[in-house]
């Protein structure tokens, strides 16, 4: 064979081998076995899930508790019950799990009062001249404006809380009821939290993985400055329950560092780390704490956040179509 | 202060390396577009594989002589990605790369095959977007690699007609990934450095140990006309980082682009 005919056939090798190569290189899909399910549920969990330490839970026993459970031929909603339970021990509103067999979550509000009564507060304050802006409902209530954000899922634009700030101009102070509200997305509590901060100020300090232990953890400290804001330094009362999660438990936690703003109602229900998705080989999707956040003072925010006036809503006020928070929030202002 | 010092001089390397950009007798300016078919693991999301076919857009310059062949390539690529599972998972795959091989030819006896061995800096950015998770939903990879790259190009029939093979191989890399349980780069994070700054220099340098890939660029080059030629490739390209979040990324291009020669 000539030097040229070798220099062809190693030329055509080596091509059909970097064509065919990536099969090699590449790895497979894990396995969709329910062993493997529960493996990778519980080594993603041991190595990203990030309040092992703040609330004191031992993994390695969840696993060896749970793990006896798991054989190769168990039924699918075995496997996701097992699952559940053993997600539901780190007590986690931001963990769950969820398949066409249905949604495992923790409720965090077990043994809480609702301190809530919707129909209540349609009725007797936002009444007839109820209005409404980006899903925000609000109404005067003689010389206080009372408004209310059910949720931060819905978008709420820049134009749309300065109407609602705009409308609020003449009133001594300002009631904001977060009530039920179970959070949705930070830039939409930025967005109003903005026009009540008077210069920047450290709100919370945001600890993420540095690495695969439990406690190997990096801060970042969060600070809001406010920028072109209307700088609302009336009164303002944000009333609070245990329902207030997530999002809505940071905007209660960011106001909370104003002087001139003052909490009414229960603990919020905290959820502080932002959840963080993933799923598995057989197709369940599953989310958890990826980060935890504590406030200035050191509390951890996923302890929700406590109120300064405790208040709960009376039997007599309810049988009278009072709402005993807001009364509260009216003679706060009002004082 | 040493990983700055390493990044600083990785920039230098990079600049110089532009400033000694010949000044050749053929430059080709080209526009070719095809279809890609992406493949990416990233653990910063899920366990298994997301598959997809897209589009692609390249612009191309390329010199070459008897001395020197080098190509510079500005390639967009967008897919919609999904895994073979059975859930409503998707996300949407946008890779941006920005490449230049710099090559010298080596001296060869035989007059149908030009051999050139050199350099190349690859920057890619690949982003994904989950279509489903509200929280976290984006993902990334951008890295910048340096290594060497062999270059053949072989004429069998007539001078019109070249195919060419190019093969990188980076050996010193700058990775910028998500940190384990967020898009903050684990660097960025322990320097408490949140701004753009802080998250560019938050990366990590690594080599082969750490992160391989693997460029291969197969082409054939039809000359058309004086100022026209018409190329039709292949290119395939694989790429594995092992920190925290494992990330595995492959794809397919089947390409066809228009050079126009600017000069002779």
């Amino acid at each position: 064979m000539t030097k040229q005919g070798i220099i062809y056939i190693l030329l055509l090798l080596t091509l059909l081998a970097i064509l065919s190569c990536e099969r090699i290189l590449t790895s497979q899909d894990p396995e969709n076995s329910p062993t493997n399910n529960f493996e990778i549920l519980w080594d993603n969990l041991d190595r990203k899930y990030s309040l092992f330490s703040t609330k004191g839970i031992d993994w390695d026993s969840i696993y060896q508790a749970y793990r006896p459970e798991i054989h190769e031929n168990m039924h699918n909603s075995s496997l996701f019950e097992t699952m559940g339970r053993m997600i539901l021990e780190l007590k986690d509103g931001h963990t769950d799990i969820r398949s066409n067999l249905g949604h495992i979550e923790y409720d965090y509000t077990t043994g809480y009062r609702k301190n809530f009564v919707p129909h209540i507060v349609k009725v007797t304050y936002l009444g007839p001249k109820e209005k409404e802006r980006d899903g925000m409902l609000y109404n005067i209530i003689d010389t206080v404006g009372y408004l209310y954000i059910g949720s931060f899922t819905t978008e709420i634009t820049e134009d749309g809380i300065r109407d609602v700030l705009d409308y609020f101009s003449d009133t001594k102070g300002i009631i904001i009821d977060v009530r039920h509200n179970t959070g949705g997305n930070d830039r939409y509590t930025k967005i109003i939290v903005n026009h009540f901060f008077d210069r920047k100020r450290l709100v919370e300090v945001n600890h993420y993985k540095t690495g695969q232990g439990h406690d190997d953890f990096g801060s970042i400290d969060r600070y809001i400055e406010p920028k072109n804001g209307l700088g609302i330094f009336k009164p303002t009362v944000i009333l609070t329950n245990r329902y207030c999660y997530s999002a809505c438990n940071s905007f209660v936690s960011w106001m909370s560092a104003l002087p001139h703003v003052s909490l009414v109602g229960d603990t919020t229900g905290g959820g502080g780390g932002t959840p963080h998705f993933s799923e598995l080989p057989n197709g369940w999707i599953y989310r958890y704490s990826a980060n935890k956040s504590y406030r200035p003072d050191g509390l951890s925010m996923d302890d929700g956040i406590p109120p300064d006036h405790y208040v709960t809503i009376t039997k007599r006020d309810s049988t009278r179509w009072r709402d005993t928070l807001i009364e509260y929030a009216l003679d706060l202002v009002n004082e | 202060m040493k990983h700055e010092m390493r990044l600083f001089l990785t920039i230098c390397f990079f600049i110089l390396s532009l400033q000694a950009w010949p000044q050749q007798n053929t430059t080709m300016l080209g526009f070719g577009t095809g279809v890609s078919r992406n493949m990416i693991l990233d653990e910063f999301h899920s366990p298994m594989f997301y598959r997809g076919t897209g589009y692609m857009l390249q612009l191309g310059l390329n010199k070459q002589n008897d001395r020197n062949y080098d190509q510079l390539a500005i390639i967009y690529q967008k897919s919609k990605i999904s895994p073979d599972i059975r859930n409503n998972s998707a996300a949407h795959l946008y890779r941006g790369s920005f490449d230049w091989i710099r090559t010298y030819r080596v001296k060869s006896e035989a007059e149908k095959w030009m051999i050139y061995l050199g350099f190349h800096i690859l920057t890619s950015y690949d982003v994904s977007s989950h279509t489903e998770w509200p929280n976290n939903s984006y993902s990334h990879c951008l890295a910048f690699n340096l290594g060497p790259s062999l270059v053949l190009d072989y004429s069998p029939w007539t001078t019109d007609i070249h195919f060419y093979w190019e093969l990188s191989i980076p050996v010193l890399n700058y990775i910028i990934r998500p940190s384990l349980g967020a898009i903050i780069p684990e660097g960025s994070i322990r320097r408490a450095r949140p701004d753009i700054w802080g998250v560019v220099s938050g990366g990590e340098l690594t080599s082969l140990h750490e992160y391989q890939r693997i460029r291969s660029n197969l082409y054939i080059s039809f000359r058309d006309s004086p100022r026209f030629n018409i190329r039709a490739g292949y290119q395939w390209d694989f790429q594995n980082y092992t920190v925290n979040n494992h990330y595995q990324s492959a794809y397919h291009l089947l390409y066809l682009a228009v050079y126009y020669r600017l000069k002779t």
